[in-house]
């Protein structure tokens, strides 16, 4: 026979060998002392005994009525001993505060990181803090001196915002603060942080009204940074839906005329004459047009990015728009290298003309123009270059391919050379090229005539086709250029003092004169005597 | 050197990993964490896992809610908070790296 008392778990009654009692008193005693200190002991306890009336609530469903000493030591058995209920490892049960900071410091390099835990603006001196082992508010200060006794704290310090990664994870805030990673200290850190408000009460004492005027200026600074980084959305927004306008209104019409001119060219006629060929041609169109597209669909995305706040950021796109770009650099270049290598090699051919010994004045016009305004003001350079090109079914009229050129004659005969030239691909290319350029000149009596422009057959397409005439004057002899001759283009006034047109067209060279002298003869023509 | 200690020392390192694990995929009261925990050998006695539950409670990583069982008193039924799901993908992954760290060490020894 066994005495029994009643006892009160968890709100449950039970009735209980005195003997049981003793013993289950003075293990629910001993767990309590473990955990007295710790916060939430009584949690754990009450944890523990409802647990205990389960284990109870069971072993008497069996009709049974009372717990006996067997009853409590097989609960005991299945919940454990006092001393396993804590979950350190045991060498260091005792105090394992202290004994697993100092173990968990060694070994661990620390890493630059900044403390988004810890922070005014970005937590980059908090970081320094950590990394150099001192007080954060000490570098806040020597910040705040530099940036108002020395320039360059601003920029350092956003520098440094940039350059240094935010601790993000809790392994990043061990290696920050030179902890070892592990279980334990992990778990440490996220309870410490869940307990920030509580724990860094000490801390926030410190913590000045400096600090907290800096905190207030990093809320405006990061508003503003906000407005600041919303406006660069809007700007690359309007930006893209600028461009994306234009180039859809171009490549909606690709034969849409260039310029609005009678003479003006289409695109085809532009690939026509200067791309030789379709490959070419459209190798540097995908590529351009990668060139262009790219950016702008990288400025949309970056304006959604921002205007949304992240919300879309599309995984891989900036990398594929990057891949695309360079694809793009590629193929265009292909094209056009492959185009300006079409123009690589030089050819020409020649013909040369005498006039009898008996002239004494040679004199040089045009024919009339009966393709170009006959009345061209031209001067070369200036002139829009749809004025004097034109293509028709099966030519291409190029009125600025004729320059003129003066020459020593050895003899006491005139010398006239027409040269034709041409660029191709190959040599013997760009020799038939320029042989292909008609260009008419007649020398009769005292007169050479030139026609103002060359013709190049269609299918030649342009390449730089041009026509140089040399006239070679004897010594004592003169050559007298029209007023209309001023439209072609006069290659050797390199050398020489005032050349002055019928018109009063003047070009002035102060250099040092060479052997046979051009010289005015009247005021009122374009007389040169050499 | 204790070779019981040593291998509990080991189990504990990761009991709180495995007790976020079960309860990242469900709601769950003390004694079903119990019954998968000593499926599979890893706690030997239950009172361990109340001041674990407690602490993991306390650490903001686990919230729970009360509900009445015929069997006993009031069940606590524990599950994850967003801070327990984070720092549970935190443990994940630096497992997956001890794990790895240790099969390449131990598969070079036995070599």
């Amino acid at each position: 026979m066994n005495k029994t008392v009643t006892v009160n778990i968890s709100g449950f009654v039970f009735y209980i060998e005195e003997n049981a009692y003793a013993v289950l008193a003075t293990y629910l005693n001993r767990i309590k002392a473990i955990f007295q200190s710790d916060e939430g002991g009584d949690e754990i306890l009450n944890d523990v005994e409802a647990r205990i009336a389960e284990l109870f609530h069971e072993k008497l469903a069996d009709k049974k009525e009372v717990i006996t000493i067997k009853d409590v030591e097989q609960v005991i058995q299945v919940m454990g001993k006092p001393e396993d209920y804590t979950d350190e490892p045991s060498f260091e049960n005792a105090h394992h505060s202290s004994g697993a900071s100092s173990n968990n410091y060694t070994n661990e390099k620390r890493k630059i990181y900044r403390d988004p835990d810890d922070k005014v603006l970005g937590g980059v001196c908090s970081g320094l803090g950590h990394y150099f082992d001192i007080d954060p508010i000490i570098l806040r200060i020597a910040s705040i001196l530099l940036v108002v006794f020395a320039g360059f704290g601003i920029p350092l310090y956003i520098i440094l915002w940039i350059v240094i990664p935010k601790a993000m994870t809790t392994s990043e805030k061990l290696r920050m603060h030179g902890e070892k990673i592990n279980v334990e200290n992990i778990k440490k850190k996220v309870t410490d942080f869940s307990n920030s408000a509580s724990m860094t009460n000490t801390n926030r004492r410190v913590r000045s009204v400096i600090d907290r005027l800096l905190e207030l200026l990093g809320t405006v600074f990061g508003a503003l940074g906000r407005i600041i980084l919303k406006l660069i959305g809007v700007f690359f927004g309007v930006l893209a839906i600028g461009l994306l306008i234009g180039l859809v209104a171009a490549l909606l019409s690709p034969d849409s005329e260039l310029n609005i001119n009678d003479n003006s060219f289409s695109l085809a006629e532009i690939r026509e004459m200067i791309f030789h060929g379709n490959a070419n041609f459209f190798l540097s169109i995908i590529g351009v047009t990668l060139l262009i597209l790219t950016p702008i669909i990288g400025l949309i995305y970056g304006a959604i990015r921002i205007l949304s706040g992240n919300r879309y950021a599309a995984k891989g796109l900036g990398t594929s728009l990057i891949i695309l770009f360079i694809i793009g650099i590629f193929t265009a270049s292909t094209g056009i290298i492959r185009t300006v290598h079409g123009y690589h090699e030089d050819g020409m051919s020649e013909e040369i003309m005498s006039s009898g010994s008996e002239t004494e004045n040679l004199h040089v016009m045009l024919l009339p123009d009966d393709e170009f305004h006959s009345n061209l003001n031209l001067d070369g350079q200036h002139t829009p270059y749809w004025e004097v090109m034109k293509l028709t079914e099966n030519q291409f009229i190029n009125g600025q391919g004729v320059s003129f050129e003066i020459g020593d004659s050895k003899s006491d005969d005139f010398k006239i050379k027409i040269i034709k030239e041409s660029q191709g691909g190959k040599s013997l290319e760009a020799i038939n090229f320029a042989e292909n350029i008609s260009f008419y000149s007649e020398l009769r009596g005292d007169t050479l005539r030139l026609s103002p422009y060359i013709r190049i057959p269609r299918e030649d397409g342009y390449r730089s086709q041009r026509v140089e005439i040399v006239v070679y004057v004897p010594e004592g002899k003169r050559v007298t250029l029209d007023k209309n001759t001023s439209r072609i283009q006069l290659n050797n006034v390199k050398k020489g003092k005032s050349y002055i047109f019928e018109d009063g067209y003047k070009l002035h060279y102060d250099e040092n004169y060479v052997p046979n002298s051009i010289e005015m003869e009247s005021d009122s023509l374009k007389n040169y005597k050499l | 050197m204790n070779i019981e200690n040593t291998k509990a020392q080991m189990r504990k390192g990761i009991l709180e990993y495995c007790i976020l694990s079960i309860l990242g995929n469900r709601e769950a009261y003390p004694s079903d964490i119990l019954s998968e925990l000593k499926e599979s050998k890893l706690l030997v006695v239950e009172g361990t896992l109340y001041p674990l539950l407690t602490r993991l409670k306390n650490a903001g990583l686990l919230t729970y809610r009360w509900e009445e069982s015929t069997s006993g008193p009031p069940r606590k039924y524990y599950k994850l908070t967003t801070v327990g799901e984070n720092f549970l993908n935190e443990l994940t992954n630096s497992w997956k790296e001890l794990n790895k760290a240790v099969l390449t060490i131990t598969k070079k020894a036995t070599k």
